[in-house]
């Protein structure tokens, strides 16, 4: 069979199968048979969304709503393809944009404004932080210095306590921190220090250096490769990762599941991050893309939220899980900058680190 | 001690297959062309690779001058080979192909080729020297194979059916080119071939391979 | 072959035919364009502004240029090294087991970058498993399979004969192969460098987990932007900056090749592979046990970590696999996850063969022949980061809302795997004698017919090939797979990748199980592939 022959009919079955995809798109999707009307919401969002399914199709017979969710990257790349699309979005309704990246896509105009009946239900401090009438929180995390107890027990030493104490020699050569001008947790542990150093963080990462810190390119290197309790071969008992690791540390372990977690977490430190849901401005579906941002603070959702992601619901009096609440405290006063001024400092921040570093 | 090449009885099998050559022994005294006759695919390659090193006889042996060879590797025996195709090294112009033994001898580059044009005109190829092997005819193609073959001067020349894939006249134009390319150098050569008539005008001595070989050819 | 015996011209195929080849590769070109340069123009267009052009004056962007490209120097002259001997070894003898250690050694090329980057984490010594030493380590792993294929394609069909000519004339067999057997694979070895230097230099994956401030790369700069930063228009001008540079190395490359490759001398009937003999046996035996040690050793590492929990021993996240589907949007089960994976990899497959066919016998073919073979290898050079926010920003949305269809992955693999599927057949094909395509049109065949009849081994060979090694790298592809896949079940890759987000023993553990599982399909479906090939010789 002549080549040519081969490769036109191959064109033809791509084409025809791209035409025919094209044709019975997301609006020809039938699933729920209760409702009136279908309409198909799309939810970007990013790799670590997760949520049962069971909920999910509860609020789809509810609703009358079919949502597609379609992950984008990491929280990064979701807000800068939703940047690039603003007006014309590919999406419907957007989750998973953070307090350190909100200014940038607000700025940019990505999201159209909605009040979500929901938010008198959220956590007091949270309700006022909408950027503006745009974005709903939907949960939050911190962002703390977790500590491996078996080895300072093993090693007979008290772990640090607090920021200061991770610059002194008795805790040299043992932090790993991960790099924020490529990870998330590193952002966030880089603007912890800004927000209690103020104009003198630039002094505090000095001495973190003379002490022997440790830069990672991503979580997954410091965590898996450095951190002494990653499984990995590290060397370093203390790294920066999130508030809830304890708690993921017995989820996460094999039956049977040890009563008491490997890692502690450092209190004082620790960074508060805020996951936000918006309506996509340049949506068909307004009024439907709003319906999935109340689900999202819905109290049914919210429940799951703990589980699903690790992070702790915005909703208020929603019960958290006993194993959020006796190794997953929130932390009482954790360190946060206004938006506004991450928004005009990052670049210059990310650069002096880089300098101070030695990294730029 | 007998001079020239003596295969005493050697049988060489493939891959535990069953032995193509069983006990075959001949010899090719100095200065002589010995023409080995035989139908294809009878073991005639077989004996001739041997003899090149190639392949291992698994009984018997080769000697050159009265030394056994069997250890030695092929491309310390000094034996020249030239096959039915040219087999001229495609990234090499036409007198770098004749100058590569030359230069395996230690000649510099210069020296070889200017050796090798020299060789070139010798056997009625002037002018070739640049010339990609590709744009050669079948027939040039294979002459410049055997004057490749016997640039670096070996001791002895294998030919195997090196004119089966010309055709007729050109056949034995060549046939003759070659008997007076060796006879003028005076190297010994054994050549192969199906073709009695080539056979007998090469050769100063005939042998059918049935003959030399044990009861099983 | 036949031998004619009246002169013969060098030039190529007469110019009429080479007018319909151009057709089809113009079709196969828009192709390219379309899916790689409209997306990153796309990007630019929106995002651009004259005042990240600053970045092209700062030291640090010079700075990452430069370590790249030394890193991609030192990672391919050491791939090259490494891989060579097994890639002689397969193609000259009939190893015992040989099918078996080719699919091993496609493995690491076809795991996530993010898997090879951590079985080389957990196995190197502390102080080694993080800098320069460890990257280069995990590219030379990570990439011998380019090698041995595109190598070993071309290796398999030179004349073995020709070796016996060159020692029949004095030369040993080192010189052998530095003068007759190394000059002949110039064009493979051209291409399969220029694919693994551009592999190596535009490396995040194996950056992010093995890296340090020594081993930056432009694209780990470009997903700091597209990260982090969300600063596009900077983004846009590394990307630029990246294909231009990039895009230079390889255009030199494919001119130097086209320059050099000359016909080899392939072999006719094709006989059997001879099985080693005598001390031919030991070399074979230690270049085999070598190429595995290097490639089992951390595929061992992995296998280890997915039994290993707290120091213990466990099989637990094996038998926790058959429920990874927890009743989450984020998981599913491993048999739905190859599915996808599979389907994705199969039109994949069929789309890379297509177009990377058409441009390699367009660029044999037709007087632009180089400047097509250049422009195959396009994907090499366009960020992927970059490529996939255009991608989603061109093709994501109405009106051309292309990823409801879920071909948009399959799209996105193809367009990665252009450049080996043109790496391992364009050197076959330029290796075919033209003059065969002469003669079968001296007796009377039709122009389709004669080309068919002077390339078709090559061609269903070659092809071959190429389709295993595009099947495999959407296997396993990563990037492209997370960011335009369709919502419901991830592909295996995915689902790896989203496990080592998250952490807990049980996410590495399980991550670790899922990446030998994705080891093994590779390695089964590059076997049979194998011996299909090895049937058809026959």
């Amino acid at each position: 069979m002549a080549r040519s022959r081969v490769f036109a009919a191959a064109l033809l079955l791509v084409s025809a199968a791209t035409l025919a995809g094209c044709s019975s798109g997301p609006t020809a999707a039938v699933s729920s048979s209760h409702a009136p009307q279908t309409v198909t919401v799309t939810l970007l969002t990013h790799d670590s969304f997760a949520v049962d399914k069971r909920l999910l199709t509860t609020f789809e017979k509810q609703s009358g709503i079919t949502v597609d969710i379609q992950s984008v990257g990491d929280a990064g790349q979701l807000v800068s393809s939703a940047v690039l699309a603003a007006g014309a979005p590919s999406g419907d309704v957007l989750f998973g944009v953070d307090n350190s990246l909100a200014p940038k896509a607000v700025a940019a105009q990505v999201f159209s404004p909605y009040a979500s009946p929901n938010l008198h239900n959220l956590v007091a401090p949270l309700q006022a932080n909408t950027f503006g009438g745009v974005l709903t929180p939907v949960d939050y995390g911190d962002v703390c210095v977790v500590v491996d107890k078996t080895w300072f027990a093993a090693h007979h030493a008290v772990p640090p306590s607090t920021l200061s104490d991770l610059t002194k020699p008795a805790f040299a050569n043992l932090l790993v921190v991960e790099d924020p001008a490529l990870s998330s947790p590193g952002t966030a542990f880089l603007y912890a220090t800004i927000a209690r150093y103020g104009s003198a963080w630039k002094q505090y990462w000095t001495r973190l250096r003379n002490n022997g810190v440790q830069v990672a390119n991503s979580w997954t290197q410091a965590y898996s490769g450095d951190f002494t309790a990653g499984g990995g071969k590290g060397s370093r008992p203390l790294v920066v990762s999130y508030g809830t690791d304890a708690a993921a540390d017995i989820v996460y372990a094999s039956n049977p599941k040890p009563s008491t977690p490997r890692v502690a977490v450092m209190h004082d430190g620790c960074y508060r991050q805020i996951e936000y849901a918006g309506v996509l401005r340049g949506t068909a579906h307004p009024a439907a893309a709003g319906k999935v941002v109340d689900w999202l603070t819905s109290q049914s959702f919210q429940a799951g939220v703990p589980m699903a992601m690790f992070v702790y619901p915005a909703r208020s009096g929603v019960a958290l899980p006993s194993v959020f609440t006796k190794w997953a405290p929130q932390a009482t006063h954790p360190l946060q900058l206004p938006p506004a001024t991450v928004a005009a400092n990052e670049t210059s921040w990310l650069s002096d680190w880089g300098s101070v570093m030695g990294r730029a | 001690m007998t001079s020239g090449l003596v295969v005493e009885r050697i049988t060489v099998g493939y891959d535990a297959k069953p032995a193509v050559l069983v006990d075959a022994s001949l010899t090719v005294a100095p200065g002589e062309v010995l023409a080995l006759l035989g139908p294809s695919g009878s073991g005639k390659s077989t004996l001739l690779l041997a003899i090149a090193g190639h392949l291992q006889p698994t009984a018997g042996r080769i000697c050159w001058d009265g030394v056994d060879i069997g250890g030695v590797p092929a491309h310390e025996r000094h034996f020249g080979l030239v096959l039915q195709d040219p087999l001229l090294f495609p990234h090499l112009d036409v007198a770098d192909n004749v100058a590569y033994g030359l230069r395996r001898q230690g000649d510099k580059k210069s020296v070889a080729r200017a050796k090798a044009a020299d060789l070139l005109a010798w056997a009625g190829l002037e002018g070739l020297d640049q010339r990609d092997v590709a744009s050669l005819s079948g027939g040039q193609a294979q002459r410049v194979a055997v004057v490749r073959a016997l640039a670096p001067q070996p001791r002895l020349l294998l030919l195997d059916e090196p004119f089966s894939a010309l055709d007729a006249p050109l056949r034995q134009r060549l046939a003759a080119d070659v008997r007076s390319q060796v006879r003028e150098r005076g190297v010994p050569t054994l050549h192969v071939t199906h073709d009695e008539v080539e056979a007998a005008s090469i050769a100063d001595r005939v042998v059918r391979l049935a003959d030399l070989a044990g009861p099983d050819v | 072959m036949t031998v004619l015996d009246e002169p013969v011209r060098t030039t190529a195929a007469p110019p009429a035919r080479s007018k319909r080849k151009v057709r089809w590769s113009a079709a196969a070109l828009l192709f390219l364009v379309a899916f790689l340069l409209v997306p990153l123009l796309a990007v630019v267009a929106k995002s651009f502004n004259a005042s990240s052009l600053a970045i092209l004056t700062q030291s640090a962007t010079w700075r990452t240029v430069f370590l790249a490209a030394l890193q991609g120097c030192v990672s391919t002259a050491l791939t090259l090294l490494v891989a060579l001997p097994v890639t002689g070894v397969l193609a000259r003898f009939r190893v015992r087991g040989g099918g078996v250690v080719k699919a091993l050694v496609t493995v690491p090329f076809v795991l996530p970058t993010v898997v090879i980057g951590l079985a080389v984490q957990q196995l190197l010594p502390v102080r080694w498993n993080s800098g320069f030493g460890a990257v280069v380590f995990a590219h030379v792993l990570l990439n011998m399979a380019v090698v041995v294929w595109l190598v070993g394609t071309l290796w398999e069909q030179l004349d073995p004969r020709l070796d016996m000519v060159a020692a029949s004339l004095g030369a040993g067999p080192f010189v052998r192969f530095r003068t007759t057997t190394v000059p002949q694979l110039r064009p493979a070895l051209f291409a399969a460098a220029a694919l693994v230097f551009a592999y190596t230099t535009t490396s995040l994956g194996v950056v992010l987990v093995l890296g340090t401030t020594s081993t930056p790369t432009l694209e780990l700069d470009i997903f700091r932007r597209t990260g982090i930063l969300v600063d596009l228009s900077g983004a846009s001008v590394v990307a630029l900056l990246q294909l231009l540079l990039v895009g230079t190395v390889l255009g030199g490359a494919a001119y130097l090749q086209s320059r050099t490759s000359q016909q080899v001398l392939r072999r006719t009937a094709a006989p059997a592979k001879p099985r080693p003999r005598g001390a031919q046996r030991v070399g074979v035996a230690v270049v085999v046990s070598v190429t595995l040690l290097i490639v089992l050793a951390p595929l061992a590492a992995l296998l280890v970590r997915s039994l290993r929990d707290n120091g213990s021993w466990t099989t637990s996240w094996w038998s926790g696999l058959s429920s990874l589907d927890r009743g989450t949007t984020r998981l599913a089960s491993p048999i739905a996850a190859l599915s996808v994976s599979a389907r994705t990899a199969v039109l994949a497959a069929v789309m890379a063969v297509s177009v990377g066919a058409t441009l390699a016998i367009g660029a044999i073919r037709s007087r632009s022949g180089r400047v097509i073979a250049a422009a195959g290898l396009l994907p090499l050079a366009v960020s992927a980061a970059t490529l996939g926010l255009g991608t989603l920003l061109v093709f994501g949305r109405p009106p051309l809302d292309l990823r409801s269809t879920g071909l948009l992955v399959s799209v996105a693999h193809a367009l990665v795997a252009v450049p080996v599927v043109l790496g391992a057949m364009v050197p076959a094909l330029r290796s075919v004698d033209t003059r065969l395509q002469r003669v079968a049109a001296g007796l009377g065949a039709r122009p389709v017919r004669a080309f068919i009849t002077a390339y078709g081994t090559v061609l269903i060979r070659a092809g071959a090939a190429a389709a295993a090694l595009a099947f495999a790298i959407s296997l396993g592809e990563f990037g492209a797979a997370s960011f335009l896949g369709r919502s419901g079940t991830p592909t295996l890759p995915v689902q790896i990748g989203r496990l080592l987000n998250r952490p807990g023993e049980a996410s590495v553990g399980t991550a670790a199980a899922l990446a030998i599982v994705l080891a093994v399909a590779t390695a089964g479906v590059v076997l049979i592939v194998e011996q299909l090939m090895r049937v058809r010789r026959r």
